[in-house]
């Protein structure tokens, strides 16, 4: 089986730890949002989907509670030891936690790669607190973009649902309509999009977009400098988004 | 393959700071473009510290990289 697109050795270097565009500037822009809505220091936050724990550790440094879960060891095991928050192996379609006890929980850039996005979501909103909050970070289709081309589809694994984000990114609209069937109000949303161009413009300057060179129709060059139109085709077709949410009491 | 060290040499010639009159010397430096900063390695003087950005990375990796940069 290939590699989820998040464990090829590209993505990881041009990623850091958090593997994910936006890293942990984003992470703490949010927690900031989620303070200013109501999030209370020394409150209990989970990461669903935390890869290495990057983000568990900062809400832990942040005074938090800190619980990550994340269905790969590998991952678990990359992350640096130690530190007064909790890592979980277990899939966060099936969270192992109670009902309502948690204050918050972060899913960045990990909801576009569950199965069944209601179902992560409503797993999500069980285990919150009425009124406990969600921050979304994730990737986001551009509506006035081309859609993914079917054939590169078909030839790809990161194409298929659960192959990688891209798979299962959303407008910006579907994202919201997806979190008020889970029982969420969405407190804000932000298009963040450049984190994304960032994190694409790393992959072509490190000469690492090769990666991604299965985006491109089957008859375009995939020669020598192939990899600037490669990370064009992500960057003009996907944007990256940023949601607020409450879960309603 | 990984490719971190970015070290472009001059296009041709062997290039002298004119302001302080010593060769430049390939110097790891950051490129900064729109909160995005790019490690690489380029020809820079070691005194003043005065970079010269070759004309193909200007006009090859650096013009692909700004323009995923620049939302259009």
């Amino acid at each position: 089986m290939s590699l989820p697109l998040y464990g090829t050795e590209a993505f990881r270097e041009a990623c850091g730890e958090t593997l994910r565009p936006g890293g942990l500037e984003l992470t703490r822009y949010g927690l900031d949002l989620m303070a200013e809505a109501g999030l209370a220091q020394g409150g209990l936050v989970f990461d669903a989907g935390c890869g290495t724990g990057a983000s568990a550790r900062e809400l832990s440094g942040k005074g938090f509670g800190a619980v990550g879960i994340d269905w790969h060891p590998g991952q678990l095991d990359a992350g640096s030891p130690g530190g007064p928050f909790h890592l979980v192996q277990g899939d966060f379609m099936r969270l192992p936690f109670k009902d309502s006890v948690f204050d918050g929980a972060l899913a960045e850039c990990t909801l576009s790669l569950a199965p069944d996005l209601a179902v992560a979501l409503a797993g999500i909103a069980r285990v919150l607190k009425p009124g406990g909050l969600l921050l979304v970070q994730d990737l986001v289709l551009r509506t006035n973009r081309p859609q993914p081309v079917p054939d590169a589809g078909a030839a790809s694994p990161y194409l298929a649902r659960g192959g990688s984000c891209l798979a299962g990114a959303l407008t910006l609209a579907d994202w919201g309509l997806a979190l008020a069937d889970a029982g969420f109000d969405v407190l804000h949303r932000e298009d963040v999009s450049h984190a994304l161009a960032l994190f694409m413009a790393k992959l072509v300057w490190y000469d690492l977009a090769d990666e991604l060179s299965w985006l491109l129709p089957k008859s375009a060059d995939r020669g020598a400098g192939a990899c600037a139109p490669c990370a064009n085709e992500v960057r003009k077709r996907y944007g990256y988004g940023l949601f607020l949410a409450r879960k309603r009491h | 393959m990984l490719n971190r060290e970015k070290n472009f040499k001059p296009d041709h010639g062997k290039w002298i700071c004119g302001r302080c009159h010593v060769p430049l010397e390939q110097l790891k430096v950051q490129a900064l473009y729109l909160q995005g900063a790019f490690d690489v390695t380029l020809p820079r003087c070691p005194k003043c510290g005065m970079t010269l950005v070759p004309e193909s990375l200007a006009t090859g990796k650096m013009v692909e990289a700004e323009g995923l940069l620049e939302d259009k």
